[in-house]
């Protein structure tokens, strides 16, 4: 009986013991090992004709950075076509429209062909040689292209709506990005085009990364009518705008597609707990990134 | 030619198979004797009792319900009656008619030193048991193992278990030879239950001191068994002391619990049970205090209760009925409210989520040879999350509201007949047939905006789907020669939902072959269908996961598993038994990527279809008695999955995929009032998905450039977390007093206050030498030291 009194004793003398400790319940740990790996983003355009690239580094996930240290400048990029290299130039990285890359192709030096497979190949100190491929999609504008002041509502919200039809070719997967921008114009003469948000309530019709995007895989070969939406505000607080709004249409690879829409995800859920983890695709050997070359056309709203 | 000789080999096959069943069937001059077999002291029924006639040395097992049926051949008779626990009863006289024996099993003078005892069944050497892959845990057992806060838990015990593995801390749920949780039949009385934990999975809603009996099969299926991939889990509440009225309960740190039981009549008896956790009650008025030094009107808290209840009546020897039901609910609330500005902000939030259950059994001997027990039964289960917030105004016409409540959950009705046939000693046949009525609601939002000029109410639900499962089964456990024991079965079911309708035949045989030296070898074969899916968030242990059906998209889950091990009896003290097994299952759902809980949209859109593959060996060492008792388990394992669409298409590790995975289980009898109990565990970490780096992302887009920063994922379940171990320790003194027996139960929980893992997140530290603020990677685990006290008493 003694023994036991004992016992208790000294189990109550432990649970006490442990209470300064209490509420200690982190620990700093050793995050996950990586390689530095070339990241490349290259977007080619049938309509320029010109490829710019972008050539970073990936860095750990509790490094803090800024931006120009991530730069690679003094890579060799080059565009493989039918076994002729076209080298890149390097150019000043700016974050200014049009200039966010530090390798260029300009337009003149090469003609990019529906159909025809480009390699690109970035050559950078102390990384494997990253490589990847791209064939150029066909282009498919849509025609009959309207504009709705008074479109649907949801909520509160109201639209006004931009109607389009689609022939899709048949056969072959087709992948589509697409936009609104609008000319605005300054006192001084001076003109910009701005991109407008713009949504669709039709399943098919995903969000990217500010565009939208479709694949045809449930209208292969068909007609397709489609329907663009925009805050009807826009055309309140801006009279005439209805005047000088555009479609920015792309036909892009399934590369594309894959990763504009991967990103948008992977942006949207990398602090959302309760989201499956997003993995980026990628189509560069050695690397990460995306090599993709579209077709782009600005078509005017009447 | 070749048609004639297989015309000739179908009717040599069809001519034994008829001289076998007249084997079976045509024995002459034999008679019944059948009956229950019942605990002497309370009255009741004892399951898998065995029954064993010296003479013809043919024997049976008594079953669910303690019911036992044997055929003998007329003449003399030895019957000996057997229950570990229990002295064993003897029968002897000469048999001439068919005879109704029931027979009462006084409790064995040495049952305080049969302390541990890791399987009931009245073959008592495992080697001489048929199935495989099947574990029967003893509440009192359960009862002694050290347990978190003083809770004794089923579902903790059964973790303890090889190949039976929990989620890891704060994660609930069994995770079964690589199965994930909603592939677990959880049968309470027969009734589905859906969510068999409390919160995080600290406590599991079964009350210990309301259950009889616990049985798990992880492999080898029986073909009574249907609608579930990975396990089986048979958990049977007491009927209630037929003789005396007995109470017995606990007042512990953070739940108290009672259970009453007795006899009505002499024919009728109850059990009803309760518990109920009083942590926001204590608190309370400490929360308040707390929030009006602050200027706010608040509380906060948690609770959860359990309430079982069950009658059962004896209308005579032929027919009996159960009427049984648990109810239990757990709520997590916080609301505030300013009070003295004007306006006030107003805070309302909750989470809660509930089973019910209910069961109504009659036994019915149709014949002393063929059992049938109907259940009807009721299950529901449902989680509710609601947030509201607004402003309150001296002026009451100006205040404003915004609601917002999601809810989702599923609704059982079922009817089942199940058959137990025993026409001849070494045969036990059942079969069965059974429906059940599914009522899914996959998730509601309901959106409610209340101002001086607006009132708006948006319901954004997914429509309630309604579909009707099915099942048919027939197996026979029997032996062939004195070494050779087969369980051999098939099970048909079908589903129809939405005009769609699915079926699936099930074969499944499990085997037994023992040696001379004692050696058992088995092997099983079990193909299962699932027609129900869990949509599951693996990142939370909260319980917001969707059940949902299969559907004319996602079609069901299917399985297919082999398994061969070994047993044998190692002296008069240890059992050793050792497993091996191959897992494949089909048709598993996972929530696509980027998709997640509190979407709106068809389910169906966010979900991906892929497959997975288990395997891996299991040692369970045990000693069963002495002063000194319990178990070595340990399981080596690898358990993946592969998705078209996740990981892009390459297989990756499954969360709980747990390379190895060991429990040791302690209790020693330090003297006759003193038991000392512990519990060591150790297990591979989760596998998770974190970001192996990041980069800048720059993407030329419509009229503007775009960049972010993207966390880049090495692969899916990329990151082991931190392994984890824990020391769970208490001590239970227990006195009789004059009229009761009490208990003081003193322990504690992660005794060597191990920080295990519970989630990973990334904290902007200041560095004291660099003077900046640095990114680092940290660890958050949920339980530190937890001592505990319980005082429990029983009368």
């Amino acid at each position: 009986m003694i023994k036991s009194k004992y016992i208790f004793l000294g189990l109550i003398v432990l649970l006490f013991s442990s209470c300064e400790d209490f509420f200690e319940t982190t620990i700093e740990i050793d995050p996950p090992e990586f390689t530095e790996q070339v990241v490349i983003q290259a977007f080619g355009n049938t309509n320029a004709n010109e490829l710019k690239v972008t050539v970073t580094r990936s860095y750990g996930i509790l490094e803090d950075n800024d931006f120009e240290e991530l730069l690679i400048n003094d890579a060799e990029v080059n565009l493989i076509y039918q076994g002729t290299v076209y080298p890149l130039e390097a150019t000043d990285f700016s974050f200014n429209e049009g200039e966010a890359h530090n390798y260029l192709l300009d337009e003149g030096i090469i003609a990019f062909e529906a159909g025809e497979t480009y390699e690109l190949e970035v050559i950078a100190a102390g990384f494997d040689t990253a490589t990847a491929s791209c064939t150029v999609p066909l282009s498919t504008l849509p025609h009959d292209i309207t504009f709705e002041l008074d479109g649907p509502s949801s909520f509160e919200d109201d639209y006004s709506r931009i109607g389009m039809v689609l022939n899709d070719p048949s056969g072959i997967e087709n992948f589509y990005e697409m936009g609104m921008v609008a000319k605005f114009i300054f006192d001084n003469g001076d003109s910009i085009y701005s991109s407008l948000y713009t949504e669709s309530f039709d399943p098919v019709i995903e969000e990217s990364v500010g565009t939208l995007i479709l694949k045809d895989a449930s209208f292969d070969g068909e007609q397709k009518i489609l329907e663009l939406l925009l805050p009807r505000d826009f055309f309140i607080s801006e009279p005439g705008l209805e005047n000088r709004l555009f479609l920015t249409w792309r036909n892009t690879t399934e590369d594309h597609y894959r990763y504009v829409k991967s990103i948008e995800q992977n942006i949207n859920t990398v602090d959302n707990p309760f989201a499956s983890p997003v993995q980026v695709f990628t189509n560069v050997e050695n690397g990460l990134g995306i090599f993709s070359i579209f077709t782009e056309e600005k078509i005017k709203i009447n | 030619m070749f048609l004639n000789t297989t015309i000739l080999k179908k009717q040599k096959l069809l001519l034994c198979s008829i001289l076998l069943l007249s084997s079976i069937f045509l024995s002459a001059q034999t008679y019944t004797i059948s009956g229950y077999i019942q605990d002497g002291d309370s009255g009741e029924g004892l399951i898998s009792a065995n029954v064993f006639d010296k003479v013809s040395a043919s024997g049976t097992v008594s079953n669910n319900f303690g019911f036992y049926s044997i055929t003998l051949p007329a003449g003399n008779v030895d019957l000996e009656y057997s229950y570990i626990g229990f002295a064993s009863v003897s029968e002897s006289f000469e048999l001439t008619k068919d005879l109704t024996l029931n027979i009462s099993l006084p409790t064995s003078f040495q049952i305080d030193e049969v302390v541990i005892s890791a399987d009931k069944s009245s073959e008592g050497k495992i080697e001489e048991r048929s199935s495989m892959s099947t574990i029967e845990v003893p509440i009192e057992q359960i009862k002694k193992i050290p347990a978190l806060l003083g809770e004794t838990d089923i579902i903790k015990a059964l973790q303890l278990l090889p190949g039976v593995q929990s989620g890891g801390e704060g994660q609930s749920g069994l995770y079964v030879r690589g199965g994930s949780p909603d592939q677990n039949l959880i049968l309470l009385d027969g009734v589905p239950v859906y969510n068999a934990n409390h919160l995080f999975g600290f406590f599991s809603v079964f009350n210990a001191d309301a259950i009889k009996d616990v049985k798990l099969i992880k492999g080898g299926f029986p073909a009574r068994y249907g609608g579930r991939l990975s396990s089986v889990l048979e958990i049977n509440m007491k009927e209630g002391n037929k003789k005396e009225f007995h109470g017995e309960g606990s007042i512990g740190v953070v739940a108290s619990k009672l259970t009453l039981e007795g006899p009505i009549s002499e024919k009728t008896s109850f059990i009803v049970s309760g518990r109920r956790t009083y942590i926001d009650i204590l608190a309370r008025p400490l929360i308040r205090q707390a929030f009006e030094e602050d200027g706010v009107d608040g509380d906060t808290g948690y609770f959860f209760y359990d309430l079982n209840a069950k009658v059962n009546h004896t209308f005579s020897d032929k027919d009996k009925i159960y009427l049984s039901a648990y109810l239990g609910e757990d709520k997590f609330f916080l609301n505030s409210r300013e009070l003295s500005s004007n306006p006030r902000d107003v805070f309302n939030s909750g989470l809660g989520w509930g089973n019910v259950t209910t069961a109504l059994r009659w036994n019915h001997l149709i014949t002393p040879k063929l059992f049938l027990n109907t259940t009807a039964t009721y299950s529901l289960y449902g989680f509710d999350v609601n947030n509201s917030f607004g402003e309150e105004f001296d002026d009451p016409t100006l205040d404003q509201n915004i609601s917002l409540d999601y809810t989702s959950g599923i609704q059982d009705y079922a009817l089942k007949f199940d058959f137990d046939y025993l026409p001849i000693p070494d045969h036990f046949v059942r079969f069965g047939i059974n429906a059940i009525r599914h009522d899914f609601n996959p998730g509601k939002f309901d959106l409610r905006q209340t101002n001086s000029s607006t009132n708006i109410n948006a319901e954004i639900s997914q429509d309630s789907i309604a579909a009707w499962e099915f099942a048919t089964y027939v197996e026979d456990d029997f032996v062939l020669g004195e070494n050779f024991k087969i369980n051999l079965g098939l099970h048909g079911s079908a589903f129809n939902v939405k005009g769609k309708t699915y079926g699936s035949l099930q074969p499944r045989v499990s085997a037994r072959y023992l040696f001379d030296n004692d050696l058992a070898v088995k092997g099983s074969f079990a193909t299962m269908q699932q027609y129900i899916h869990l949509l599951s968030n693996e990142g939370i242990g909260l319980p917001t996961d969707l059940w949902l059906p299969s559907t004319d998209r996602i079609q069901p889950q299917n399985s297919w598993q082999v398994a061969l091990g070994m047993a044998k009896t190692l002296g008069s003290e240890y059992e050793l038994s050792i497993e091996g097994y191959y897992k494949e299952l089909k048709g598993l759902i996972s929530y696509a990527e980027g998709s997640g809980l509190f979407e709106f949209g068809d389910w169906q859109d966010r979900v991906v279809r892929g497959d997975g593959d288990s395997y891996g060996i299991e040692l369970f060492l045990q000693k069963k008695k002495g002063r000194l008792n319990g178990w070595i388990g340990y399981t080596l394992s690898k358990s993946t999955r592969t998705f078209e669409s996740l990981n892009f298409g390459n297989p990756f590790p499954y969360t709980f995929d747990r390379r190895h995975d060991l429990s040791i289980v302690v209790n020693y009898k330090l003297s006759d009032k003193i038991d000392f109990g512990a519990t060591w565990v150790y297990g591979t970490g989760n596998a998770i998905s974190l970001g192996n780096s990041n980069y800048e992302s720059i993407i030329q887009g419509n009229g503007f450039t775009n960049f972010s920063t993207i966390t880049h994922f090495e692969g899916r379940n990329n990151f082991r977390m931190n392994s984890f171990h824990r020391l769970d320790f208490g001590f239970t003194h227990t006195k009789k007093k004059k009229r009761h027996t009490r208990t003081w139960s003193f322990g504690a929980y992660n005794a060597y206050n191990q920080q295990n893992p519970f989630f990973l997140f990334i904290s902007s530290d200041f560095n004291e030498e660099t003077q900046n603020f640095e990114s680092v990677l940290k660890q958050a685990s949920l339980f530190p030291i937890i001592p505990y006290i319980a005082y429990g008493f029983k009368f």
